[in-house]
């Protein structure tokens, strides 16, 4: 049934590429003024329709039954093509997201407002990034290669690691902030949260580590008390707050597929 | 400014405890992170029961066993998941199964290739025969869907681009079936995806979790329900699974930092509480 | 499991339920029926942070999360077209960095379509939504510059957040801004209220909408989400009772139970 369009967007050949590409230009050109010139009356209903046969795809990929010799059913072939469909318009928003750096940081450079030169200096290592790393995939220079070893491993990776561990240092004052008992919730609170510690770490094992380690008295050691906490105490509550997660994420996904959600985002009509 | 008086509340002493500046906790902090690394600190540990489930999925695995591990981490949390990924990596490989590496983050491949490397050398393990580095995969969903039904088809290639089917490594591997277990070393929830879209597929699976500590919580229904045979918590974790390889690396060496700055912020909040208890009592 | 008929139908009946529930409460609560909702008090904080702003005469900063566009981002995006419409109304400068691309370009028409919608189309600076960089640290390193070079006044952190929630709050308060934070990641909410002023916890995060504008669809949603987690809740004790019955063997009381544990059993 679907396999005409299947057929249509799996890989051609060379020769035959670029008379898709320009057809896809033209076509997806052609959409775009259709769908701006469109009365917002017809809009609305356009809007709803494509939102809700999108959904019903997956929601009856998952739902409706299964070969099990192939552990497919006659959706499954065709999630593929909607990933990829999926990954095509984010790629298509990126250049948006792009322009919008580039509006921004050139008009700082532009103008000479203050700190111009850090706008400068994001905007060469944007196009650093992306010439060295195409160099690097598609070409043949040993030196071009090595720049980019040097931007990604040398300093990106390790930017990374820098990023990451500043929040050791921020946990540090803010639970030194946060931490005051200032009601008996506040204390059983705050003892709690020293066990689990005590028990994260060897300098905690080491305080009780007299007792024994098999019988009763183990239980008391404060590494199985952290245990009993994380693993009855917390997650039952992260087990409730994961239910009603998944609950309120179901209602809203209904709200959206239904086309039942009027005014959250825009107040005006599309 | 008067520090001294009595009257100026905000900056008497027990006030002042209660708002040190942030910049000497900072340097606190640094202080008891390197010390250790230079002179260090030796301590008990305990197993968990998490890490102890983990190694002994490994351990129950038969010789030869095809073991897929994905190190889904980037640069940022490479303290705690390069010590994780080079614990299991070791661990198969002691066990002499065949091991396929990819990742779904191009840091984490770059990262995993090269520990996978390092370590093959040291148990002469052949790479193609042994194992095999599937290289980054992007669309998570995509991948592990398809896996469950292909293996050879969903890595038709090498990271290197060189053809996967002829590997003596995936000899015999067609789908998740042919699959004993998957490790899924990360600093994400990832783990829900391999549990929704993979692991229910093939019921002997053994599916473990390395994730980074601030993860672990989370994870632990998931272990109570069997769908995650065992779970390695972090540096913590890992320090716990080299002693029980009996291999001294990285997250051993770190545990004598970690424990001093879980001290550190535990002094921390007792001054912050002895200063707003004492300036509590005197309003009264 | 992937898909529903692979291992069990439950699945399909408890999903399709609950998703009835809710959509009879949605079409009551259309028809007029009266809802009632708690107090949260960190939606409440909202208008004050704003006020808060709008003295100081300093932005106020909105971070959608680093989540891809799904229905996090939307919900967050929702509450974001509250607070643009707010500061619309009192004319305080927004700052609103995005770190997904797809996320970018709607809540870039959503912010703009909030001032339209208060009748101050002029005062929306196309440069108050822009896109940092998709990569987490990257962005937090990006948020955190502007929280300083800013001076922000007050900080709304609704969405998809990991590693970098820490990073955005402490940098908040460094610079005594206050702030209002929710999402759905568990792990980072003891971050968040370490570091924020009001935090809004699990599903309170999807209630928002529905707290902030009073629309009958969302509090009729909100009310069949209610019975949805009850339909859980009674499944989890109906599930305990059977399994301790399965446990001590008690004649056809424990089969049942067995049959009831295996029917919800899935890997």
């Amino acid at each position: 049934m679907l396999e005409p369009i299947v057929r249509f967007f799996s890989a051609k050949p060379p020769a035959v590429l670029p008379y898709y590409v320009a057809g896809a230009v033209i076509f997806s050109i052609l959409v775009i003024l259709l769908l701006i010139n469109l009365p917002s009356r017809m809009r609305k209903p356009l809007i709803a329709i494509v939102t809700f046969l999108a959904g019903l795809f997956y929601a009856a990929e998952f739902f409706l039954p299964i070969d099990r010799a192939t552990n497919k059913n006659v959706l499954t072939d065709y999630l593929v093509s909607a990933s990829k469909l999926g990954s095509l318009l984010g790629g298509m928003t990126l250049t948006l997201g792009i322009l919008s750096l580039l509006r921004v940081h050139g008009r700082n450079i532009a103008r000479l407002r203050a700190g111009w030169y850090n706008s400068l200096a994001l905007l060469v290592a944007m196009v650093s990034m992306v010439v060295f790393g195409l160099m690097d995939k598609y070409g043949a220079n040993a030196s071009a290669k090595k720049v980019f070893n040097v931007l990604f491993e040398g300093m990106l990776i390790n930017m990374d690691a820098t990023m990451f561990s500043l929040i050791a240092f921020y946990i540090v004052s803010a639970s030194y902030r946060a931490f005051r008992i200032r009601s008996i919730e506040a204390t059983i609170l705050m003892v709690t949260a020293f066990l689990v510690m005590l028990g994260q770490v060897p300098v905690g094992n080491a305080m009780t580590d007299w007792l024994p380690r098999e019988g009763f008295f183990a239980s008391l050691r404060v590494e199985n008390i952290k245990q009993w906490i994380l693993s009855q105490v917390n997650a039952a509550a992260l087990r409730a707050i994961a239910f009603g997660l998944g609950v309120g994420g179901l209602a809203i996904s209904l709200r959206i597929w239904l086309s039942l959600e009027r005014g959250a985002y825009f107040e005006k009509e599309i | 400014m008067a520090m001294t008086s009595p009257t100026s509340q905000p900056s008497d002493f027990w006030h002042r405890i209660q708002a040190i500046d942030r910049r000497v906790l900072y340097v606190l902090l640094l202080v008891v992170i390197i010390l250790p690394l230079f002179v260090p600190i030796r301590l008990p540990m305990v197993t968990m029961p998490s890490t102890q489930k983990l190694y002994q999925a490994i351990e129950s695995i038969p010789e030869g066993g095809f073991v897929i591990v994905s190190a889904t981490w980037s640069g940022g949390t490479r303290a705690e998941n390069m010590p994780q990924t080079e614990a299991i990596l070791r661990h198969l490989m002691k066990r002499r199964l065949r091991v396929a590496v990819f990742s779904f983050d191009q840091q984490g491949s770059q990262f995993s290739y090269n520990i996978a490397s390092r370590l093959a050398k040291e148990y002469n393990y052949e790479y193609g025969k042994d194992w095999v580095h599937w290289g980054f995969r992007p669309i998570v969903g995509v991948v592990m869907k398809s896996l469950v039904r292909d293996i050879p088809g969903t890595f038709t290639t090498d990271r290197d681009g060189k053809p996967t089917k002829d590997m003596e490594v995936m000899k015999g591997i067609r789908d998740i079936k042919d699959v004993d277990a998957i490790v899924e070393i990360a600093a994400s929830g990832i783990y829900m995806d391999w549990i929704g879209l993979v692991v229910g597929a093939n019921p002997n699976l053994k599916f473990g979790f390395c994730p980074t500590a601030v993860m672990a919580p989370e994870t632990y229904p998931y272990m109570d329900s069997g769908q995650i045979v065992g779970i390695m918590e972090g540096m913590r974790g890992a320090a716990e699974y080299e002693q029980l390889i009996r291999a001294t690396g990285l997250a051993t060496k770190g545990m004598g930092s970690i424990s001093l700055a879980h001290v550190l912020i535990m002094l921390l909040i007792i001054i912050g509480n002895i200063g707003y208890i004492a300036t509590r009592a005197r309003g009264r | 499991m992937q898909h529903a008929f692979e291992k069990i139908w439950p699945v399909l009946i408890v999903e399709v339920l609950t998703a009835l529930i809710i959509i009879w409460r949605i079409i009551s609560a259309q028809r007029g029926k009266e809802l009632f909702i708690r107090r949260i008090p960190g939606l409440n904080a909202i208008d004050e942070a704003i006020g808060r702003a709008t003295e100081m005469g300093r932005p106020v900063l909105m971070v959608p999360g680093i989540g891809g566009f799904s229905i996090i981002a939307l919900q967050a995006l929702s509450i974001f077209s509250y607070i643009a419409r707010s500061t619309a109304r009192f004319g305080n400068r927004i700052l609103m960095p995005v770190a997904d691309a797809t996320v970018y370009t709607v809540a870039e028409e959503v912010i703009r379509d909030a001032y339209q919608a208060e009748g101050h189309p002029e005062r929306f600076d196309p440069d108050s939504v822009r896109f940092l960089s998709d990569r987490q640290f990257a962005f937090a390193s990006g948020v955190a510059g502007l929280i300083q070079r800013e001076q922000i006044a007050s900080s709304f952190m609704f969405g998809e957040f990991f590693a970098e929630s820490l990073i955005f709050a402490e940098t908040g308060n460094m610079v005594g801004a206050i702030q209002v934070a929710g999402t759905v990641q568990t792990t980072q909410i003891p971050f968040f209220i370490a570091a924020c002023d009001y935090t809004i916890i699990g599903d309170e995060y999807y209630a928002a909408s529905a707290y902030i504008s009073r629309n009958p669809t969302m509090l009729g949603s909100l009310v069949g989400q209610d019975f949805g987690k009850l339909l859980i809740a009674s499944l989890c004790v109906v599930g305990s009772v059977a399994a301790t019955l399965s446990a001590l063997d008690v004649p056809v009381l424990g089969t049942a139970s067995k049959w009831f544990i295996d029917l919800f059993t899935i890997r």
